[in-house]
């Protein structure tokens, strides 16, 4: 049996603009008490006239453009219908028949190889209000708290075709998205606090068969995580119905967190009708060519780019590149160290191994240390005062605490012993100390030598220059004093 | 024109979230004839080679500097709700 997994991604994306789509009400309303950030025009009372925020078009243009799309010069609004009582005005304000763009691309990196993956429209519509269910489910509550500070938020709305063929594809889609999104600075993209949601749908093929399952839409999906195990096991569940020469409901469902199934979404799916007509307050936006040039001047090198030019300049591993291209805070980082240090091989295996742990570890996006910090790490390894296995060890202690290299070896007195002098000192002493140990050595038994290594070790708990304590050691059991 | 049947009026009410008596039924079912039946009267205008008209601005419009301006009607609006909860507005719970 062979199948073929279809997925098809529609994301939203929530603008960091400062300003609601058509209000002047603040858009970052995540914290604020509710119903506080709300003014006629976003709360739809009656007269009030939406106007069209340039900061949301200039953002959408910027991911446009970023996504390889064709960026319209005539883009508008419509009403989209429906009654739900997160929606005051009994419609979301979208774009329905001119979208901003269409027929955009973005390459996703799967197993080393790129995978083109086309992107069918993205268009400007406005947020929702929030709702909140007493009750143990939407469906068991008897009551509802709507909190409108969210209506009218600006998103952008990216839809993808049916490119995508793995649950994995689909997590790297959404990850690679929310770097572009971030190198544009056009949203937080924190999937937890809901600026990025992701549906998905998702059908199998039986291409022995040539049988093609239903389509299935799935929601709620709101980490990286949770799209790839809700879609392996949606594609599971498509997979063992089709096995058993069945098909599976066309249906909404959604992730079950606490026992990681999707569940149906559905009582009743009547077909939706939405009777979208064009929004009569709002005049279409015109972006002309010459405002276009404008903000693709002001488009920052973008994640491939800067994986060219890496591999380029520094001449690293692709995957080097990638993995530190992936955050640009990361690689401005990277690009400090470098331009400090020198050794660009060295210094991406420490951030890719030693950094990009410690924060995964601290679950933190944080990057507290300086290039400083690296540089003089590098710079104790250089001069012989530390080992590369002692600088990863001090490692975390600079990364939490955001103390110099020098220090924490201070505090923790562990710097590597380079003085001969002194390993000298402690190897006559173990001598005297043990004069049997040395007299076997005198008469061939030369792997007594590991003793007093040990020794030496043990007196400076481990932080003698291993090569070094080898060479003192040898020269004076060899009696050349 | 369009068929106009209980069926439609049902469909209707269902999108407007609205109950209807049957009477009530009867009566929108007769008038929404009449007022289509009216509107009909549009088709007989040859449209072929016009494009619709969407809006009359035609012209490119001066979009909204992204400035933050609270509202002063804040509490105005936060008084027209029905009923309230730490802010909140209270509504029916949605029954699938
Ligand atoms: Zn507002």
């Amino acid at each position: 049996m062979s199948y073929r997994t279809v997925i098809g991604l529609e994301i939203h994306v929530q603008l960091m603009t400062k300003t609601k789509a058509f209000c002047p009400c603040r858009a970052d309303v995540f914290e604020l008490p509710a119903n506080t950030a709300v003014c006629p025009v976003c709360t739809g009372q009656p007269g009030a006239l939406p106007v069209v925020n340039s900061s949301m078009v200039e953002y959408a243009a910027k991911i446009a453009l970023a996504l390889n799309c064709n960026v319209h010069e005539y883009s508008r609004f419509d009403r989209k219908n429906y009654f739900y009582p997160d929606l005051p005005k009994g419609y979301q304000i979208t774009q329905y028949f001119y979208p901003i763009a269409t027929s955009g691309y973005m390459d996703i990196d799967v197993d080393e190889q790129v995978k083109r993956i086309r992107i069918r429209k993205l268009h400007i519509e406005e947020d929702a209000g929030k709702l909140i269910h007493e009750g143990d489910s939407i469906t068991q509550a008897h009551y509802s708290l709507v909190d409108m500070n969210r209506c009218g938020v600006p998103l952008v709305e990216i839809v993808t075709e049916p490119d995508l063929s793995s649950p994995k594809e689909a997590r790297l889609f959404v990850e690679k998205l929310r770097t572009i999104l971030r190198y544009l600075q056009v949203s937080t993209g924190d999937m937890e606090k809901g600026a990025l949601r992701c549906d998905a749908n998702i059908s199998v093929v039986d291409e022995i068969n040539n049988i093609q399952s239903n389509r299935v839409e799935v929601k709620n999906m709101n980490s990286f995580r949770f799209i790839e195990k809700a879609l392996e096991y949606e594609e599971q569940r498509i997979i063992d119905a089709l096995k058993n020469g069945q098909n599976v409901e066309k249906e909404t469902r959604g992730w079950d967190l606490s026992n990681r199934i999707t569940i149906s979404m559905r009582g009743k799916e009547e077909e939706s009708d939405y009777r979208y007509f064009p929004e009569p307050d709002i005049p279409p936006v015109i972006l002309s060519e010459e405002k276009l040039d404008q903000i693709k001047s002001t488009l920052v090198e973008l994640p491939d780019q800067k994986v060219e030019r890496f591999v380029e300049l520094y001449k690293i591993p692709r995957y080097d590149a990638t993995v530190l291209a992936m955050d640009k805070e990361i690689a401005d980082f990277y690009e400090a160290c470098v331009k400090k240090i020198g050794k660009p091989k060295e210094v991406s295996n420490l951030i890719m191994t030693e950094m990009l742990r410690e924060m995964k570890q601290l679950e933190t996006e944080q990057i507290k240390i300086t290039p400083e910090h690296i540089y003089e790490l590098f710079s104790l390894m250089d001069k012989g005062e530390i080992s590369i296995k002692m600088a990863k060890d001090i490692f975390p202690q600079i990364f939490r605490t955001g103390k110099m290299p020098s220090q924490v070896l201070e505090e923790k007195g562990i710097r590597q012993i380079s003085d001969e002098k002194l390993i000298e000192e402690i190897v006559r002493k173990a001598m005297i100390q043990n004069p049997k140990a040395v007299e076997q050595y005198r008469s061939g038994k030369t792997n007594i030598i590991g003793y007093f290594v040990g020794q030496v070790m043990k007196e400076t708990k481990g932080s003698a220059n291993p090569q070094l304590v080898n060479d003192v050691v040898k020269r004076l059991l060899e009696g050349s004093s | 024109m369009i068929k106009i049947d209980e069926k439609l009026i049902k469909h209707l009410e269902a999108l407007a979230a609205l109950e209807l008596t049957p009477q009530q039924r009867k009566s929108i079912e007769k008038d929404m004839q009449e007022i289509l039946g009216y509107m009909e009267l549009l088709n007989e205008v040859n449209v072929d080679s016009i494009d619709p008209m969407y809006t009359p601005i035609e012209n490119s419009v001066d979009l909204r500097e992204d400035l933050v301006r609270e509202s002063e009607c804040v509490d105005l609006i936060r008084s027209n709700f029905p009923k309230e909860r730490s802010g909140h507005i209270v509504v029916p719970g949605i029954h699938a």
